[in-house]
Parts: structure tokens; C-alpha cells; sequence
């Protein structure tokens, strides 16, 4: 609706409503993500409590050092799902809540909508010879209407900042962000590499197959230019790449460097812890192609075979 | 230590259920991902928009994290139950072995 409405300047009456906008967003998605936490919250919890009756469980005849060391290792393990489940919890009743401060919001930014219309159909609309009264009842109540509701909502919205910030905190400092180019490709290969990870994080030679087959893979995607930028930096620019990446290289399980969308230096810190220093030197030499590397063989072979009459002329 | 009184079999049980414990662990990180996988900035507020994600992200990791955790322990389990059922049939082995030469001794 445009700011003056009416036929004449003598019979102008501004917009009820000016300055104030809409809120965007959409409730009912925000109550589904709310119902997921809850539902995921409720599952936790119920982990949660089989895993300590597990636990009760484990002695039985089972016996021995192993055993109680297991046990003592595993004592504080189901209160780490009892802790992610209370903050998927909170999470999501503080989201419902500001669901239900959005929707009452925009219900309410709709029904002055309609009210502060109708008054000025009332006023003006019909062409009635009165001059129109800028501050009518209907008026200063539509208007009124909306900047309590906008008011809840914007204090509905810093709880939720504040809610969701303080379960943040409790997993420690936020990786720095990271730009928004191929978010969703790059959020699905996050849930990709998430997979191989777990998988593979506890068998070096499994995680650089697949770290070799990645690099070697044809698919000219985000993930495999990153990764072409690491490597050529670290072989053309950086004299010492075992130094280099040791010196970049963190823990991969905190997954910092993964969150943060430094996807090269977290595989690149993948490959390095699996390995060790010295392999990780030896495979960040440009591969060869397999007939170079017959010859190089055959070579070696033959250069053996005269170091070997060297050191054994008798033999 | 050792002993050939111990139940590799309890073992076995112990790894299965650690598994199913796994996988349900799954699949409530899939209940907390939700039917969308991304682009949940659904709040009026880009600020609010870009915490929720960065909780959603945080936490699912930290779901993920204890999957693998209990993964890695039945995978664990089921390793020590391989060494107790290797030691209990040398156990085993040796006493037979004992026997028949006491056995042979006697006669």
C-alpha cells in the first residue's frame, strides 16, 4: 500500500501501517526443525538409559583387568547423551517458542493490515466529504497491534540467539566462517567425509586409499579444486611441506578446521596423522606414471643388481 | 590376564548390542538433521538464521561423534572376544595334550 491513499491532497490519509514491514520467515518450518530436536532429544534419552543398563550388564562373566577398565572407561559415556539430548531439548522449545512469536506476529501484522484497510475504506474509500481523522481508533489500534507483536518477536529472537549461543559455548571457541560459495554441495560432501571419517579414522591405510582415490578422481568439483589448491602450494610455493602441514596440522577429531569449510588442510591433517610425517613427505611427491615407474623399477633393479657386485664380488 | 573361564560369547553379545546402540544413535542424528538437509534459515532475523545453523551443524557432529564411539567399542569387543576364543582353544589344546601324555606316561 503506497504511503498517501486517497483521492484528493485535502483527502489524503497516510498508511497506518508506514515504516513497519512484515516479518519474514516461516513458522511451520520452524516448528518441524523444533519437533526434530525434540524427537531427537527423546531418543538420546532413551539410548541414554539402555546404554547404563548395558553397562550394569558388561561384568557378568567377563572378568579380568580388561574388563573393569572397560568399564571405568565407559562409566561417563552415557552422560554425554544425556547432555547433547537436554540441549537438543532446549533447543527446541526455544525455537518453538519463537515459532509461536513469529506466527502471532505476522497474524497479527495481517489482522492490522486488514483492520487499518477497512478504516480506510471507512474514512476515504467511499468518497465521504468529511475530512479523514489520521488518528481513529482503528488506526491507532492496528498500529499499536504491530509494534507490540513486532516487539515480542525481536525480544523472542535474542532469548533464542542467547539460548542457542550459550549451548554453543559449552563446545568451545566457533571456527571462523566459511564464505557461502557451494554451500549445499559442500554441506552434503561435509556429510560424505563425515561418513568416511568415522569409518576410516582408525585405519591409516583405509583413509589414504580413499584419500588417494579422491585425489585422483576425474570429478572436477569444489572439494577436488581445494584440494588441487593445497597441493600445489604446499609442492611449489613451500620449501619444507612436511614442516609446513606439521605446523598446520591439528587435531582432526575436534573437526574445527572441517566446520570452518578449510576442507584441504582437514584432510590434509587427516592424511598426515594417519600416516606419519615421513609417508605424508613421500606421498605429496607427484605420482608417477606407471611406465616411468617400470622404467624407474627396472632401473633400480639393474643398479641393485651392480651395487650387489660390488659389495659381494665373490658371491 | 587370561583365562579360559571367560566367555568369549558374552563378548559377542556385549559387541551386538554396542552396535545396536550404534545404530540407533544413527538414526536419531538422522531424526535431529531432519527431512531437509540444508538451508534452514527460516527465522526473520539473519543473526537468529546463522546461529540455528551453526547449532544444527555443531550438534549433529556431536551426535555423530558418540556413533562412532560406540561403533569403535563393539569393533573393540568383538577383537577381544577374537583373542579370548584364540587363547581358550590353547588353553584347551594344552591340557589335552597334558592329558595324553599323562596318559601315555600311566600305561
Amino acid at each position: 500500500m503506497s504511503e498517501e491513499r486517497g483521492q484528493a491532497p485535502s483527502m489524503s490519509l497516510p498508511d497506518a501501517l508506514a515504516g513497519l514491514h512484515r516479518p519474514s520467515g516461516t513458522p511451520d518450518t520452524l516448528y518441524e526443525r523444533s519437533k526434530d530436536f525434540s524427537k531427537a532429544a527423546a531418543q538420546l534419552d532413551d539410548i541414554c538409559g539402555d546404554f547404563v543398563k548395558l553397562l550394569l550388564r558388561v561384568p557378568g562373566p567377563w572378568t579380568g583387568t580388561s574388563q573393569s577398565e572397560f568399564t571405568q572407561v565407559m562409566t561417563g559415556k552415557p552422560g554425554n547423551y544425556r547432555d547433547i539430548a537436554a540441549g537438543y531439548r532446549k533447543a527446541g522449545l526455544t525455537l518453538k517458542a519463537y515459532a509461536s512469536a513469529l506466527e502471532h506476529a505476522q497474524q497479527a501484522w495481517d489482522s492490522s493490515r486488514q483492520l487499518a484497510d477497512a478504516d480506510w475504506h471507512r474514512q476515504i474509500g467511499h468518497g465521504i466529504a468529511t475530512p479523514p481523522d489520521p488518528f481513529s481508533p482503528d488506526r491507532i489500534r492496528a498500529r499499536r497491534q504491530v509494534e507490540v507483536a513486532l516487539a515480542k518477536l525481536r525480544a523472542a529472537a535474542a532469548h533464542t540467539r542467547s539460548v542457542l549461543s550459550s549451548l554453543e559455548f559449552t563446545m568451545g571457541k566457533r571456527p571462523p566462517v566459511k564464505p557461502e560459495i557451494d554451500r549445499g554441495r559442500v554441506a552434503a560432501a561435509f556429510q560424505a567425509w563425515d561418513e568416511v571419517w568415522g569409518m576410516a579414522k582408525h585405519d591409516a591405510k583405509d583413509i589414504w586409499d580413499l584419500h588417494r582415490l579422491f585425489v585422483r578422481s576425474q570429478a572436477k568439483d569444489a572439494w577436488k579444486q581445494k584440494w588441487e589448491d593445497f597441493y600445489s602450494d604446499k609442492t611449489g610455493a613451500c620449501s619444507d611441506p612436511a614442516g609446513y602441514i606439521k605446523e598446520n596440522t591439528y587435531d582432526a577429531a575436534n573437526g574445527d578446521e572441517f566446520l570452518a569449510g578449510n576442507d584441504a588442510r582437514w584432510l590434509a591433517g587427516l592424511a598426515y596423522n594417519a600416516v606419519g610425517p615421513r609417508k605424508y613427505l613421500d606421498l605429496l611427491k607427484p605420482s608417477r606414471k606407471p611406465d616411468e615407474e617400470t622404467k624407474d623399477k627396472s632401473k633400480s633393479d639393474e643398479e641393485k643388481k651392480k651395487e650387489r657386485d660390488v659389495c659381494h664380488p665373490l658371491g | 590376564m587370561l583365562s579360559y573361564k571367560e566367555d568369549p560369547d558374552h563378548l559377542t553379545h556385549l559387541a551386538n548390542e554396542f552396535r545396536s546402540l550404534s545404530r540407533r544413535t544413527e538414526k536419531a542424528r538422522h531424526a535431529a538433521i531432519g527431512p531437509s538437509d540444508f538451508g534452514r534459515g527460516n527465522a526473520h532475523d539473519p543473526a537468529l538464521n546463522e546461529q540455528i545453523d551453526w547449532f544444527y551443524r555443531r550438534w549433529v557432529m556431536l551426535v555423530e561423534r558418540e556413533k562412532q564411539y560406540m561403533l569403535q567399542s563393539a569393533e573393540n569387543l568383538e577383537r577381544a572376544r577374537e583373542t579370548y576364543k584364540l587363547v581358550d582353544q590353547g588353553v584347551r589344546k594344552s591340557a589335552e595334550v597334558h592329558e595324553s601324555r599323562r596318559q601315555g606316561a600311566d600305561l
